[in-house]
């Protein structure tokens, strides 16, 4: 029971840290809605999404877009069948999370409007920090993703 | 106030569209030979040099007067050995301590000497001895093919993109483009050689998606490169290579087998005599390019060394069982670029050859048995095809509107894995190879010591689990961490990769909302001093190299003017009939004593030296010289008339 109640309480403060983290806020951080696809597109539309957006966004085509890098990402991760799959487990467990933080928000009445302190638009591959259990784990699939991913 | 606003807008609009302007010159600098082209009117022209050759030798040479670049320079390489420059591209961006560099070392005849850990280049010119950094020298190889595109398209060229070997690490990237800067040029893109090739050949490509394989084997590098293109979009896979292997080392594999000739045969050592080795290498080099296409060549060198003249044929097959171990080295690199792409062989539609060292038959046989029979595409200049894809992206970035290239798009990918050192020596690696470029990301590290105020963050790239197998880039340390317990700081490294596939990497620690962050400085880098006092040098270098051409041009135009002169006192045909005695000998006298005042003090004249003796020989021979021809112009019309006269009686 104690344990339970720790782990409420734990998750309660990792929504706290996650608040923190503009790319929960926005439907942007699913790689899906990056590349403008569905989740059950086929690896031919998934390049063909790509090479259509890399044309308007790529620093020769559009030198102020900084999109490229997200959009590069999100193709690295889909255009791969082992790395998708991960993704898409992980993306479930994220959107469970994000739907959780939205009722605790509501519930404290806050600040809904958050000001976005950073424009930056790099992307990251741990972007659960600074908490303990659940997020090692997602860091550690992040790593081992990275790690997949060129052998 | 509106009217102000609407400046105001304008002013950030044209501040935001920072765009290139055209033209942008590609420059393929090689190690051996450097080309240039531009991309005008919807096509390439691959731009001629003063000899009208498209290739330009990539060396440099100075003499005690001045200064060579190009042709000029590689021609007198074997009177002047020791203070011409060439394969500078071998030593770029290098430490002095790689083992390449003191392999190199030992075949190079000009001095190579360490400076703060870079090999750096010792010239004795004149009475003193300069040193240059092979940045320097890089550059002048470029202010070379930026004058020729200069002179060909008859304005000033700024914008330039360079190509390097797509193996390439960031230290060489970056001592390249640092060479751009120092030869005034602003280098717009650092593109990679196989990148450009496949530009070159997939222009006018199917609209279907194909897979093609560059194999570049040039003069000094090895690169192997799989691109997918589609559509015009060229999406590089994944790329590998040696950056020390090339039609170099096979001409250094001949000359030491005539050298063990020469001495096994006349019982004379070549070894230490560097004309000799020089005269030795062009030939070879020579050879090499004949055995492309016979099965055999004859090497002749008279004089070689101590009188011998030195006669010897080649044989293809011999050629090839000197180099054989060197030519299989570029097996595993295709294997690896091949592994890392998750195609396989036959998935592969096209294979590419570029770099002159592909001509090479065993070469193109060994990729025909790698890829189980199938034919390489020979169809697009070996030498050409590197620069013809620079100048296209040239244009593109400039956005020079054609065809052709409309739609066209480069997504280029790194070559290595960069990373930094964690605990226990081992590699953390941030960016993974193949990832598209430019690319930013980020980790987050913590200590791992408690109260630790300060981490030391060391950047590596390579493949290797263990750091130590891997090339280090540079480090810095992030201080003013506030203590805390071990584990509890985050310190957050974002690699940064930009389009040339230069990398800055910062840190910032966050969990105390204070931020520090700190840029990478690579160990090998030039600083701004640096490049600044270089780009000085090099304005210099030129405004000597001006100088010494005008004093070239004023003291031609004397010599040309005396030898006319001569001329028309001897020639019967000219004014010699019209000019009497005593205006001859008041020509000769003068000539004699111009003649006689050139060669008293040669070394010492200066343009306007030349220039004032003209002026004064003008003086005396220009008033004799025109009353003859006057006379002469007379007469031909007295002729004339009689000529006419003539006939009027035939009729």
């Amino acid at each position: 029971m104690a344990i339970k109640n720790f782990r409420m309480f734990a998750t309660i403060l990792i929504m706290f840290q996650l608040a923190g983290n503009k790319y929960l806020h926005n439907q942007y951080m699913n790689y899906y809605n990056i590349l403008g696809i569905s989740n059950n597109s086929t690896h031919e539309q998934i390049k063909q999404a790509y090479r259509n957006l890399a044309k308007q966004h790529h620093p020769d085509k559009n030198p102020q877009s900084a999109e490229f890098r997200i959009i590069s990402e999100a193709y690295r991760i889909l255009s791969n069948p082992d790395l998708r799959s991960r993704y898409d487990q992980i993306q479930a467990q994220m959107d469970r999370q994000l739907s959780l933080y939205k009722m605790i928000r509501n519930f404290i009445n806050g600040k809904q409007e958050r000001t976005e302190l950073n424009n930056d638009t790099n992307t990251r591959d741990t972007e659960f920090i600074g908490d303990e259990s659940k997020n090692r784990e997602v860091t550690q699939i992040q790593k081992k993703k990275i790690r997949k991913n060129y052998h | 106030m509106r009217k102000l606003l609407l400046g105001l807008l304008l002013i950030s609009v044209s501040l935001c569209e920072s765009k290139v302007e055209c033209p942008v010159i590609g420059i393929d600098l090689g190690t051996t030979y450097s080309c240039v082209g531009v991309f005008r009117q919807g096509h390439v022209e691959i731009i001629p040099n003063e000899l009208g050759n498209r290739i330009t030798p990539s060396v440099v040479s100075f003499t005690d007067q001045e200064r060579l670049i190009g042709e000029a320079a590689k021609n007198q390489a074997t009177t002047n050995p020791s203070r011409t420059l060439y394969d500078v591209k071998r030593l770029i961006g290098r430490k002095f301590s790689d083992a390449t560099i003191q392999y190199d070392k030992k075949f190079l005849p000009f001095e190579i000497v360490d400076r703060d850990g870079k090999p750096y280049i010792q010239v004795e010119k004149g009475t003193q001895s300069k040193v240059f950094a092979p940045e320097e020298v890089s550059a002048m190889v470029l202010q070379k093919m930026k004058e020729i595109a200069e002179g060909y398209l008859g304005q000033n060229v700024i914008n330039a993109v360079v190509t390097v070997p797509a193996y390439f690490n960031d230290a060489q990237r970056q001592a390249t483009k640092d060479a751009g800067n120092i030869a005034g040029l602003n280098v717009v893109r650092i593109l990679n050689e196989p990148t450009a090739a496949a530009i070159a050949y997939g222009l006018d490509s199917k609209e279907v998606e194909s897979n093609i394989l560059v194999f570049d084997l040039g003069g000094g590098t090895f690169d192997v490169s799989i691109l997918t293109i589609d559509n015009k979009v060229f999406e590089v896979i994944s790329t590998s290579g040696d950056t020390h292997l090339g039609g170099e080392d096979f001409d250094q594999r001949l000359i030491d087998h005539f050298m063990k000739l020469v001495s096994k045969k006349h019982g004379k050592d070549v070894s230490g005599d560097k004309r000799a080795i020089q005269k030795l290498k062009r030939e070879c080099e020579k050879a090499k390019r004949r055995l492309s296409a016979a099965q055999e060549a004859k090497i002749e060198i008279e004089d070689l060394v101590e009188g011998l003249d030195f006669s010897e044929v080649l044989t293809r097959a011999k050629f090839e069982e000197l180099n054989s171990d060197l030519f299989k080295k570029t097996i595993e690199p295709m294997q690896t670029a091949l592994n890392d792409s998750g195609l396989k062989k036959s998935q592969i539609d096209e294979i590419v050859l570029v770099g002159g060292s592909s001509r090479i038959p065993k070469v193109r046989q060994i990729v025909k048995e790698f890829f189980e029979g199938k034919d390489p595409n020979t169809g697009i200049n070996p030498d050409e095809a590197i620069c013809y894809g620079a100048a296209i992206q040239g244009g593109l970035i400039c956005g020079e509107q054609s065809d052709s290239t409309d739609g066209v798009l480069v997504i280029d990918a790194t070559p290595l894995s960069l990373g930094i050192e964690t605990v226990g020596g081992v590699m953390n690696k941030i960016i993974p190879k193949g990832s598209f470029i430019p690319t930013k990301k980020s980790q987050v590290f913590t200590t791992y010591v408690d109260n630790q105020t300060i981490v030391t963050i060391t950047v590596f790239e390579g493949e290797r689990p263990l750091v130590k197998d891997n090339h280090k880039l540079g480090q810095f340390d992030l201080t003013d961490i506030p203590k805390m317990p071990k584990g509890q700081p985050q310190i957050e490294v974002t690699f940064e990769i930009d389009e040339d596939g230069i990398l800055s990497v910062s840190a910032s620690e966050q969990s105390s909302g204070k931020k520090n962050q700190i840029q990478i400085t690579s160990d090998n880098k030039l600083t701004k001093e640096e490049i600044a006092r270089m780009i000085k040098e090099a304005e210099e270098f030129a405004e000597e190299d001006k100088i010494a051409k005008e004093k070239i041009d004023a003291k031609n135009s004397l010599d040309s003017y005396i030898y006319s002169i001569k001329n028309q006192i001897e020639d019967e045909k000219k004014l010699s009939k019209y000019l009497t005695e005593e205006q001859k000998q008041t020509l000769k006298d003068a000539v004699q004593k111009s003649e006689e005042w050139m060669k008293k003090d040669e070394a010492n004249y200066d343009k306007e030296d030349y220039e004032g003796e003209l002026k004064d020989l003008q003086k005396v021979c220009d008033p004799v010289v025109q009353e003859a021809q006057k006379k002469k112009d007379e007469n031909k019309e007295n002729e004339d008339d009689t000529d006419a006269d003539d006939t009027k009686t035939d009729l």
